[in-house]
């Protein structure tokens, strides 16, 4: 062994110790520092307990939240500051959500790589990250030129929250020097990190990124969900109880972690998928076509993976707000702001309709799949029919005559498919469906050679078919003919209805098609363009669709800063109609779009470079 | 094809009673009955 | 390059179309602006001023009818119908074995469920067994209603049951609302100050308030004056108006004392205020 790689192999040894010591440092800091704080106000408080603390008894050591009014809020430069902020929030969260789960689907394609010794998984996988590269500094800026708007403009309310927040704060800034060693050593020592152990050591690096980034957006989370759901703050004055944990640790917390986690996986891979698309559209070679067409393929993939469960992590989300204020809950979807979520079904159905067209359209890659075409068109009228019960209002908007006419704000025979129960069975029907699309895709270029594939594929069908017939009965039962909380209840079984056929689905399918033949080599490549609009339509509308749902998570504190603790008394403290929302997301969005560009622009260019080598 | 619409036949009804039984369990669980009495 | 422009413009259309149905495809919520904070000059009310100003609280800042409304079935009607009214109920509920406050009066009731919600909870609207009340003290945090505007709607829950009033106008609780000296020292700087110092509001249409008792003053100097709206003011009955909201308008229901209570400047800065209201 030469001096050399002997050095080498310490250096990256050293490094990987470093890392693991910063992030585990910065991650346990936050409750021992906690503790901490804890200890200290014990000290103060002359031998009484927190709980004493908490109950007022002791004269509080933190000061109440600021009450403010307009003349505290600075007006510079002309700027509308909740524009300003909301616009560059927003650019933040897609390009954090994005740089979150590039991680995170990268890691799984390069294990799947060492798994089936198959280089073109790591390759893949690090076409991935090089296409992401640009986003993570792009992402600092925006999230360093939200802080300082928010100091700039709320600075009561910064200082507020940086004085309950500002143990984790400062560990939230210490740990990017983990995420970016961890994402440079991964990135760089790609092809250096190779072979046996090193490829392990690589590996290890990129969990710790995912580990890093996720702690990043756990803190950045408590933020957002404190000002929604306060807690370990004094009810009535807003002062800190001196537990940071407590702060951190608040109502929505967790709700929110499981939300982003899984949203962040879904909207990743639809970002893929549209880089994808673009560099199909626009090359000519054919090898160069069929490596793009199996990239949008895999990207879809995510996207469907993260979709599916999606929809549940979000009813969870609802279900905890509304447990939590039952005001809140009610404002979000049965008062103000009930009718964006009809905006929300028609973004979701062109989600499931853009994931679904674009199977279809792939099952070309087979001659296979011509067994399975004449399924496509009831799948899709299913699938539409879903989608228009998903969408449809409850309460319609009525002229006072238009009123008498009908006799009530309700349509007489659509009207009862306004409410949950209804939604929910669409939606599951939908998932199903989806999974349809997925399963007939994945089997139709395989010819099973078990014995038992006929009777095997019949208990699928019946699986399927007992599910959506359960969940059908479930929502039109309860939801019709029982009361509220049999009709909330049997949301439960529904769920799991949709969760057995898939998990059902697929042992079957690894037990039915083990040692299957393939009925021909996939052509990749052999997909029409507008299959390729399939995917840019799911980057778009999951774009748009987080816009909204980032205005209704702000919206819903209505004028307060921190809910019922401390008052947004700025000029700009109303609640906005959701067309102007839409429009101040739809100027983000073309802004998001145009970095994008900019940032597949980039990754093109240095490709070029090391192509001229 | 015949194996097919049997084995789909006995399997939807097995299905259907899982899923009956799964329900049950489930609303039981919740304190509630699968069918609804005040 | 053709291509990349084809798709830019397709995903510049599909922003599009969601931008444009969100502005013309769903109706255009606008949602209440923030409270504001109402000065109330509560030793000059009439208590069918008071009961007003409760239906105003109710429809309002209380945000009762978020959760109290036939629509979501999440809280029980408490100015519907007679059998629903909570002041009919209330006697009834006092003597129900799974009360657990400390009321002894249908009025002690109704406030205690305003404050102490939980204290008992309406057979289905709860959790736990209908031991817990999803509705927040009114008191505190969000709505944050004082314990005068508790009786306000406590007075309108009983009238709209129909049911004798049995909840006095408070007195003394703000010590701004005593006697002569209505107001605190400093006069009021802004026209939208005096509105709220002197309460206009619970009966007047006027600035953000929208009160629904007297006349609708947001547009009253396109057709008034100054010597007029002065007149007004320092003496309502030497002219009553011909419209009130629902009713011709009736003497006697306007404070007469507003010369001896505001400031000159006070009085001025309404004033014309009222003469630029076109």
């Amino acid at each position: 062994m030469s001096f050399f790689s002997g050095f080498k192999r310490l250096t990256c040894l050293t490094l990987l110790l470093s890392v693991l010591f910063a992030g585990g440092f910065s991650f346990t800091s936050i409750p021992v520092f906690a503790k901490i704080a804890n200890a200290e106000e014990a000290v103060k408080s002359e031998g009484t307990t927190t709980e004493a603390v908490k109950e007022g008894e002791k004269k509080a050591e933190y000061p109440p939240a600021p009450k403010l009014t307009a003349a505290d809020y600075p007006q510079i430069g002309g700027f509308n500051p909740r524009v300003l902020v909301w616009i560059v929030a927003q650019l933040h969260l897609w390009f954090a959500a994005f740089v979150l789960a590039v991680p995170i689907f990268v890691l799984i394609i390069e294990a799947i790589g060492m798994a089936t010794k198959d280089q073109r998984y790591d390759d893949m996988a690090y076409e991935f990250i090089k296409v992401s590269m640009a986003a993570y500094s792009i992402t600092a800026i925006m999230g360093g030129l939200l802080t300082f708007t928010l100091l700039v403009f709320y600075p009561d309310l910064f200082k507020y929250m940086s004085s309950l927040f500002s143990r984790s704060m400062l560990a939230y800034a210490f740990l990017f020097f983990a995420e970016s060693a961890s994402l440079y050593v991964y990135y760089y020592g790609w092809h250096w990190l190779e072979g046996g152990f090193r490829k392990w050591v690589h590996l290890t690096i990129g969990l710790v990124l995912n580990f890093v980034g996720t702690v990043l957006m756990l803190l950045a989370n408590a933020w957002v969900t404190f000002s929604m759901s306060p807690n370990g703050v004094d009810p009535a004055t807003g002062a800190f109880l001196g537990s940071e944990w407590d702060v951190i640790h608040n109502f929505l917390w967790n709700p929110l972690n499981l939300h982003r986690v899984i949203a962040n996986i879904a909207y990743g891979g639809s970002i893929i998928g549209a880089y994808a698309a673009y560099k199909f559209l626009s090359s000519s070679l054919k090898e160069e076509k069929a490596h793009y067409d199996w990239m949008g393929y895999t990207a879809n993939v995510i996207a469907v993976a993260g979709l599916l469960p999606l929809p549940f992590a979000g009813y969870w989300l609802t279900a905890e707000i509304y447990a939590y204020s039952q005001q809140m809950g009610i404002t979000l979807m049965g008062g103000a702001f009930a009718w964006l979520f009809i905006m929300q079904a028609v973004l979701i159905g062109a989600l499931f309709l853009s994931v679904n067209y674009y199977l279809w359209c792939g099952m070309g890659r087979s001659e296979g799949s011509i067994r399975y075409t004449k399924y496509i068109k009831w799948i899709a009228a299913a699938i539409v029919g879903c989608f228009l019960v998903w969408f449809t209002p409850h309460t319609l908007v009525l002229t006072n005559q238009e009123l008498k006419a009908l006799g009530g704000p309700y349509h007489k025979y659509l009207g009862p498919l306004g409410i949950m129960p209804a939604k929910n069975t669409a939606v599951n029907i939908m998932i199903i469906l989806t999974f349809l699309s997925f399963t007939l895709y994945r089997r139709a270029n395989k010819i099973a050679t078990v014995s038992w594939a006929a009777a095997g594929s019949a208990v699928q069908a019946a699986i399927f078919a007992g599910a959506i017939g359960n969940i059908i009965w479930l929502g039109v039962y309860h939801g019709y003919f029982t009361n509220t909380a049999y009709k909330v209840a049997a949301s439960i079984p529904q769920v799991l209805s949709t969760l057995v056929v898939i998990v059902a689905t697929l042992i079957i399918d690894s037990m039915m098609f083990k040692g299957a033949k393939d009925v021909g080599p996939l052509q990749w490549g052999k997909i029409p363009d507008r299959s390729q609009y399939a995917l840019f339509t799911l980057a778009v509308s999951f774009t748009w669709l987080m816009g909204l749902m980032g205005y209704v998570r702000s919206g819903i504190r209505q004028h307060w800063h921190v809910n019922s603790i401390m008052r947004d008394n700025s000029l700009q403290a109303y609640t906005p109609t959701i067309g102007y929302a839409a429009q101040i997301v739809t100027t983000a969005a073309v802004i998001f779009m145009a970095i994008v560009i900019f940032v597949f622009w980039l990754s093109n260019i240095s490709a070029k470079k090391s192509a001229a080598h | 094809m015949k194996s097919f619409y049997g084995t789909f036949a006995v399997a939807l009804v097995v299905s259907v009673v899982f899923f009956l039984l799964f329900d049950a369990g489930l609303m039981k669980l919740q304190g509630l009955s699968l069918i609804y009495h005040k | 390059m053709k291509s990349f422009l084809k798709i830019v413009l397709f995903c510049v259309l599909v922003f599009g179309g969601f931008v444009g149905f969100a502005n013309f495809g769903i109706p255009q919520v606008k949602p209440a602006p923030p409270p504001t904070e109402e000065k109330l000059d509560l030793g000059n009310m009439t208590m069918d001023q008071f009961i007003a100003l409760g239906d105003k609280i109710f429809n309002g800042k209380g945000t009762c009818t978020l959760c109290h409304n036939n629509v979501g079935k999440r809280a029980p009607m408490l100015d519907g119908a007679a059998e629903e009214a909570v002041a009919n109920n209330a006697p009834l509920r006092l003597k129900d074995p799974r009360y657990k406050g400390k009321a002894t009066t249908p009025e002690e009731y109704i406030r205690e469920s305003m404050k102490e919600p939980s204290a008992f909870v309406v057979a289905t609207f709860g959790s736990d067994g209908d031991t817990k009340s999803p509705m927040p003290n009114v008191t505190t945090g969000s709505i944050g209603m004082s314990e005068a505007e508790v009786d306000a709607v406590i007075a309108f829950l009983q009238n709209k049951a129909g049911v004798e009033v049995t909840v006095k106008i408070p007195v003394g609780a703000p010590p701004s609302a005593e006697g002569g000296e209505a107001a605190p020292a400093a006069p009021a700087k802004t026209p939208e100050e005096v509105i709220a110092k002197f309460g206009c509001g619970a009966c007047h249409k006027i600035g953000k308030e929208e009160g629904a008792l007297g006349p609708d003053l947001t547009h009253i100097g396109k057709s008034k004056n100054e010597a007029y709206l002065r007149r007004g003011i320092l003496d309502p009955e030497a002219e009553i108006a011909k419209n009130c909201p629902g009713a011709p308008c009736s003497p006697g229901m306007m404070p007469a004392d507003f010369g001896a209570k505001m400031t000159g400047s006070e009085l001025e800065m309404l004033v014309q205020y009222l003469v630029k209201s076109k």
